[in-house]
Order: structure tokens, then sequence, then C-alpha cells
């Protein structure tokens, strides 16, 4: 496969070749699916230079883990929960939350007016401090849908859950949201 | 907060510090540790391949071994003895089997150096047979 067929080709297709030997197959896969998988990481928690580790160790187990992936969903659902579990045991040794500093902090797009501004940045801080405080199930399907924007049918199928589970999982967690956030 | 504004927020949640994270360097990273971390993290067909070639290389190995026996005491091989020259092998990885290979510059009959005892027809495994026996 040539690099512009790796580029236009889909992930089935992409995983095919990689399970033939393809090795920049796997890199295509990895380019396509770093700035998504980050984000999901980075609001699940993993802050700084962690971040970057996290993300590439859910690829290594994703890689060696291949054979179990089934294509019940994405190829992209699957990584998010490798990623949500690569973050579950990290936090299991660290022993620890990881600690913010004000350069960690998303800065959301706002107006010119910097009142504004601080407003938009307080408000996604304290939704990024609540967020982590949610459950794990709630935490993986609050950020699948509010955050990536996928459908419940998708997220049941990546968590191996039913569409309604993942209903009221979604639906406790912005509930538990809307009360601490105020 | 609406649940319409938790929802808008939560769009931009780790946008900033994902930007930090450069996909070309993570395949780089990514493809060098699975180079790395070796047999575990190639593809199956690495897998089987080495499983075939390590099947055929017994094979062969049993066939000399067998040869080599009934040369030099005229007796039959013992199942222990057998055992021992397979795990043995277990321990080389590809290249040390290869060579090996070649030390032993053994003349086995051509099809055992490419295929398993089920893909032989019954003449070449009663010839394969005798040539055990000597």
């Amino acid at each position: 496969m040539t690099a512009a067929e790796r580029a236009g080709a889909g992930d089935a297709e992409l995983i095919g070749a990689w399970r033939g030997g393809d090795e920049g197959a796997a890199a295509e896969l990895v380019r396509r699916h770093t700035p998504a998988l980050a984000r999901f990481m980075a609001a699940w928690g993993a802050r700084g230079d962690d971040l970057d580790d996290v993300v590439q160790e859910a690829f290594i187990r994703a890689f060696r883990g291949m054979d179990r992936f089934r294509e019940e969903a994405s190829f992209r659902t699957w990584l998010f929960t490798i990623g949500a579990n690569v973050a579950r045991d990290v936090g299991r040794q660290s022993r620890r939350r990881p600690i913010l500093s004000l350069a960690d902090h998303d800065v959301p797009a706002a107006g010119g007016n910097p009142e504004e501004h601080a407003e938009a940045e307080e408000a996604l801080h304290r939704l990024e401090h609540a967020v982590e405080q949610l459950p794990p199930m709630q935490r993986k399907v609050f950020l699948l849908r509010a955050q990536q924007g996928l459908d419940y049918e998708e997220i049941a199928a990546g968590l191996k859950t039913s569409v309604g589970a993942a209903r009221v999982h979604y639906h406790h967690a912005v509930k538990r949201l809307k009360k601490e956030l105020g | 907060m609406s649940e319409r504004e938790i929802e808008r927020l939560a769009e931009q949640l780790g946008a900033r510090r994902a930007a930090s994270v450069d996909p070309e360097r993570m395949a780089q990273q990514v493809i060098a540790r699975l180079r790395a971390e070796g047999p575990r993290a190639r593809p199956a067909w690495t897998r089987s391949t080495l499983v075939r070639v390590a099947a055929t290389v017994v094979l062969v190995l049993g066939v000399a071994f067998f040869a080599s026996r009934n040369g030099s005491e005229g007796g039959p091989p013992t199942t222990e003895s057998l055992a021992g020259s397979v795990q043995g092998l277990e321990a080389l990885d590809g290249l040390e089997l290869a060579e090996m290979l070649d030390s032993l510059a053994y003349s086995a009959p051509v099809y055992t150096m490419a295929v398993g005892l089920d893909d032989l027809t019954e003449s070449q495994l009663r010839e394969l047979l005798e040539s055990m026996e000597g």
C-alpha cells in the first residue's frame, strides 16, 4: 500500500494492512486518530508530558490487542475505551490526582472582551474539574457524547452496553455536572 | 449552568492541551516501540511464519537424529532424547535456527524442508519412514 493509498483508505483497510505486516498502515492509523484521542485523554485528566505518554500507551495496547478488535464499534471508539483503561491504570500507579497548573488549563474560544474571556475560562476550568469527579462510566459516556459527538448506538457498542443504559449514564452525568456547576 | 451550555463547553475540553501532541511524532514513537518490543507486537503473519519454520526445523532435525542414531548404534531413539532436542530448539531465535541448519549440512529428502507431515503423499511418507529406518 502506498502512502497515498493509505491516506485514502478506511480504518478497516488499514487494520487489514497492518495485520498483513504493513507498518505504514499502523503509522497512518496513529496520525489519523492522535488528535481525537489526545483531546479525550486530556479531558480525562492527563496533563503535560503525561498526555504524550498515555496517548502512546493507548496506541501500543491497541496494536498489541488488535486481535480482540471485533469492529462492533469504530476503531476510534475502541481506542477511547483503551485510553480510559490506560488513564485508570496510570491513576492507580500514581495514587494521586494530577495537579492542575494555570498553564494546563484549556482556554475557551471567546470574544475580545477580557471580562467575557475570563468568565468563559473560569467556566471551562470548573467543568473540567467537575468532569474529572464523575464516576468512570458516566465520564466515558459524557465525553464520548458531548466532547466527541458520538451517537448513543456507537457509544453503546464501544462500551459494550445497551443504548438505554448509555442514555441513563449520560443523563446522570449531566444532572451531576449541573448540580456541581450551579 | 444549563445542559446546553455544558455541552457547548464540553466540545472545547482538552483542545488546547491536545494541540501540543504532534501526530507525526506520535506515529514515529509508536512504530519505534512496536519494533523494539518484538514478537508480541508483531503482526500475526510474522508469528505464524516463525512457527512454521520452527516446525519444519524440528521435523528435519528429527529425521537427522533418527538417521544418525540408526547409523551409529543401530537402535531406535527414545522419546526422552527427542523431547530434549525439541526443548533445546525452543530457546533459539530464527537466525540461530538457520545457522544451526547450515551447520548440520544434512541432506534430508527435499520435501521435508518445506512441508509438514500432513502435506506428504503416502509414497513420500513411506520413503521418509524408510530413510528413518536406515
